[in-house]
């Protein structure tokens, strides 16, 4: 058989993928010939769809707000259709009146603060005390074996079926409210400081112990340094969580939040305002994952952000 | 006498039993030596030179430094890795000042002129790298040549007694390893640093080492040790001199030797092509 015939046969004028390994960092590549304009879309079209690799970022900011912008249209499509209950699905203009009525008498505000006081400090809490237990739960075997088993078990109880023992254990107040957000992020965020901690290659921890480091150091200045990124971005999925568990933690004897607020509505059947509420803890969500990115990106400039 | 290895042994626990890894092994290293560990990959030279750092405990025998045995990893035996490992979230000169930023180094320095001079010596061995205007790149910055040049700036910065390499140049393109090969000689001809190389490479063996250990394949065993009749000034033009050739010649036989196969590869082969005929 004749290979030569084949490898012709494939499609030619296929430039060759970007590679992003650490040794390829060479000066300069050669420039390649421009294509022939015959192929140009259909390179167009792979380059948009090639995996895993970037493509500019003013598509895909257009893209993204396209995809918001649709569903705002179809929703108000859908609002306008006679087969559809206006009282289940408002219209946006009434959504729009709901959202100023609540601003104005200042519930709005009030509740974005006090839901946010209480995922914070349930969230602060736990990462204040999940990012040490963590980075020993990554580092020392021993600690594995005492901590890791019952995380996991714990992990799997669903965060409502403790409210009874949290109420029993903390009462009805805002301790019991922060407790909940605690208990429901705590454990998953040591679990997965433990992972960063364990991603880092252990070659990283050799080559300090031959520079004369002690055990310490390793685990504080090596380890933990070299697994920040990574554990800063558990921490914004973490946050995420945080948001979704404050809506169970205001079922306990609340009398504002957001997610207490949106319960009352349903109960009064006032589907413009939760919308609203919707809306912005939507708003909150993705505003504090931008904010994280961010602040990822600008605290670990040393991290290959092109391969996480 | 600088590095002493006496009988020292490797076994593995595996579901079948004990498995040899590296079958009693003795051999110095004087100072100022370059002795080469050479042979094919999984014959036991990295375990050995793994367990003279003290990053793998020795199942049998002892190693003394400088009379002293030793017990655990140390900064005293500098290691250098195949994959750098340089951390990458301090820049070059930070990496080449790790060591001096640890409690234990900090003990060594007491006054400001000695950290002065610690410094300056960082500087130097960075400068000597041709990394002068690197200092505040981070790694991901760096080619795999900068990234490897950095590292043994930081293993030489800690001043060690021996300096550990662990096939450095594997993962380099064959321009950058003779960049590299050259850099090395400069720097064990100035600093007059012992080092312990592991390579799988004959040439890069001979053209670096004063002494070469040649090891046989699994369980790792020293078979011969060669003695490099060339001086310390050395130049790319001897790995195309006779006496070169002939050396080569002579170490890949003895590799050869060692490979007894015992099976018949022509049989397989013909095997082979009745099966894709058909």
């Amino acid at each position: 058989m004749d290979y030569s015939v084949q490898f012709q046969a494939m499609p030619a004028g296929d430039a060759p993928l970007p590679v992003n390994g650490s040794d390829t960092a060479a000066p300069s590549a050669p420039t390649l010939p421009p294509p022939p304009a015959t192929t140009r879309k259909a390179r167009a079209r792979f380059r948009l769809f090639a995996l895993r690799q970037e493509i500019p970022s003013w598509i895909y900011k257009t893209l993204s707000i396209a995809t918001f912008l649709a569903v705002i249209g179809a929703w108000a499509w859908l609002s306008h259709q006679p087969f559809v209950n206006s009282v289940f699905v408002p219209t946006p203009a009434r959504v729009w009146e709901a959202l100023q009525a609540c601003w104005e008498d200042g519930m709005l505000w009030d509740d974005v603060k006090i839901s946010a006081l209480r995922v914070t400090a349930g969230f602060a809490l736990s990462a204040l005390i999940a990012i040490p237990i963590g980075v020993w739960l990554g580092s020392f075997k021993f600690i594995e074996g005492i901590v890791q088993p019952f995380t996991e078990f714990v992990r799997y109880i669903p965060v409502p079926a403790l409210i009874p023992v949290l109420m029993l254990c903390f009462g009805i107040g805002e301790t019991a409210k922060i407790m909940l957000i605690f208990v429901g992020t705590f454990f998953q965020l040591t679990l997965m400081v433990a992972d960063e901690i364990r991603r880092v290659p252990y070659e990283l921890a050799q080559v300090s112990y031959t520079l004369g480091a002690t055990r310490r150091e390793i685990v504080w200045l090596v380890l933990f340094k070299a697994a920040l990124p990574g554990i800063f971005d558990a921490l914004r999925l973490c946050n995420g969580w945080a948001w979704t568990y404050l809506m169970v933690a205001e079922l306990i004897a609340a009398n504002e939040g957001l997610g207490y607020r949106i319960l009352k509505f349903s109960r009064f059947l006032q589907t413009p305002k939760i919308f609203v509420y919707l809306l912005v803890l939507g708003s909150i969500g993705l505003g504090l994952d931008f904010l994280f990115r961010k602040l990822n990106a600008r605290l670990f400039r040393w991290a290959d952000t092109t391969k996480r | 006498m600088k590095l002493q290895v006496n009988d020292l042994t490797k076994q593995y626990r595996t579901k079948k039993g004990l498995l040899e890894a590296v079958a009693p092994t003795s051999f110095d290293v004087s100072d100022a030596e370059f002795v080469s560990l050479l042979g094919p990959s999984g014959c036991g030279k990295s375990t050995t030179l793994y367990m003279i750092a003290g990053l793998e405990e020795i199942s049998g025998g002892s190693i003394h430094l400088d009379g002293k045995p030793v017990r655990g990893p140390g900064r005293d035996r500098g290691m250098v890795f195949q994959n750098y490992s340089l951390f990458p979230w301090l820049s070059v000169e930070q990496n080449a000042r790790f060591g001096s930023t640890l409690n234990a180094g900090l003990k060594q320095i007491t006054t400001t002129s000695e950290a002065m001079t610690d410094v300056g010596r960082v500087h130097s061995l960075l400068d000597l790298m041709g990394l002068h205007n690197f200092y505040q790149a981070y790694p991901r910055e760096l080619s795999g040549g900068m990234k490897q040049r950095v590292a043994i700036a930081r293993a030489l910065a800690a001043r060690p007694k021996v300096l550990l390499m662990d096939e450095p140049f594997g993962a380099l393109d064959a321009q950058t390893r003779e960049g590299m090969q050259d850099l090395l000689l400069l720097l064990s001809r100035h600093e007059r640093i012992t080092t312990l190389f592991v390579t799988h490479d004959v040439e890069e063996a001979i053209y670096l080492s004063t002494r070469i250990l040649v090891f046989s394949a699994r369980p790792g065993r020293i078979i011969r040790e060669v003695k490099v009749p060339f001086g310390p000034d050395r130049h790319l033009d001897l790995k195309l001199s006779p006496e070169f050739m002939r050396l080569k010649r002579e170490i890949v036989g003895m590799l050869h030797q060692e490979q007894h196969s015992d099976f018949d590869r022509n049989e397989l082969l013909e095997k082979l092509v009745s099966t894709t005929a058909n």
